[in-house]
């Protein structure tokens, strides 16, 4: 169930934030994160697709240039992306993280919540769908990572 | 929303006055010039904006 009106992440006066988020919630963002992962690492057999949203084309109109500009700076999108999952896995079980881990936490969880919403084909809000859909489950998880979102961005923004 | 103002904010340094700004036009218009500069220096930007998992391209100036 969604706790709309909970704030699972605020700021401490220290700069640091505390996470107050359920055992559930803490085995969501493990077990996504980690499918996520995996596609980055292993994109394959047409699941490449669920991923263009997290590597999309930076020269849109000119395929060359869009090559180069990938052999630049593809591989380290890659590893950042990686490198923010890994930190999010690492630390999903923590009640108190600091600012950098609050940033890899934001980059991670915006990174599964796209390749959700690419794979529900997605643009802008999602309309609500029965729970006897058979995304519903991706749907509610699409929903609950935009909350939590707006949580760590609230939190990050204060001062 | 608050997702792409406080990323505009905290890569480019942005007031939140101009980081709303320009999240208002991405989402009116579709698109918004977020930086300028020498092709090196926007390709970082860009870089940076994907990081945060921003649509972000290139285009030169005619």
């Amino acid at each position: 169930m969604l706790r709309r009106f909970r704030r699972g992440v605020r700021r401490r006066s220290d700069g640091t934030f505390d996470v107050r988020l359920d055992e559930r919630e803490r085995e969501l963002l493990e077990t996504l994160s980690t499918q996520v992962r995996g596609l980055i690492e292993g994109a394959q057999d047409g699941e490449e697709a669920n991923l263009r949203r997290l590597f999309p084309p930076t020269y849109g109109d000119d395929p060359a240039q869009d090559a180069a500009y990938q052999v630049m700076f593809g591989d380290e999108l890659r590893q950042s992306r990686l490198a923010a999952i890994d930190r999010l896995c690492a630390t999903a079980r923590q009640d108190h993280i600091d600012e950098e881990e609050a940033v890899a936490w934001m980059q991670a969880i915006n990174a599964v919540r796209l390749v959700l919403g690419t794979h529900l084909d997605i643009d802008e809000d999602p309309k609500p769908v029965s729970p006897r859909h058979p995304d519903a489950p991706m749907y509610y998880a699409y929903e609950y990572l935009g909350i939590l979102l707006y949580d760590l961005v609230t939190a990050m923004s204060q001062q | 929303m608050a997702y792409v103002t406080f990323v505009l904010q905290k890569v480019f340094g942005y007031s939140r006055e101009k980081a709303e700004r320009l999240m208002l036009d991405v989402h009116t218009k579709g698109r918004a010039v977020v930086s300028s500069g020498p092709r090196e220096k926007a390709e970082l930007d860009v870089f940076r904006l994907h990081e945060h998992g921003l649509w972000a391209t290139m285009q030169q100036d005619k």
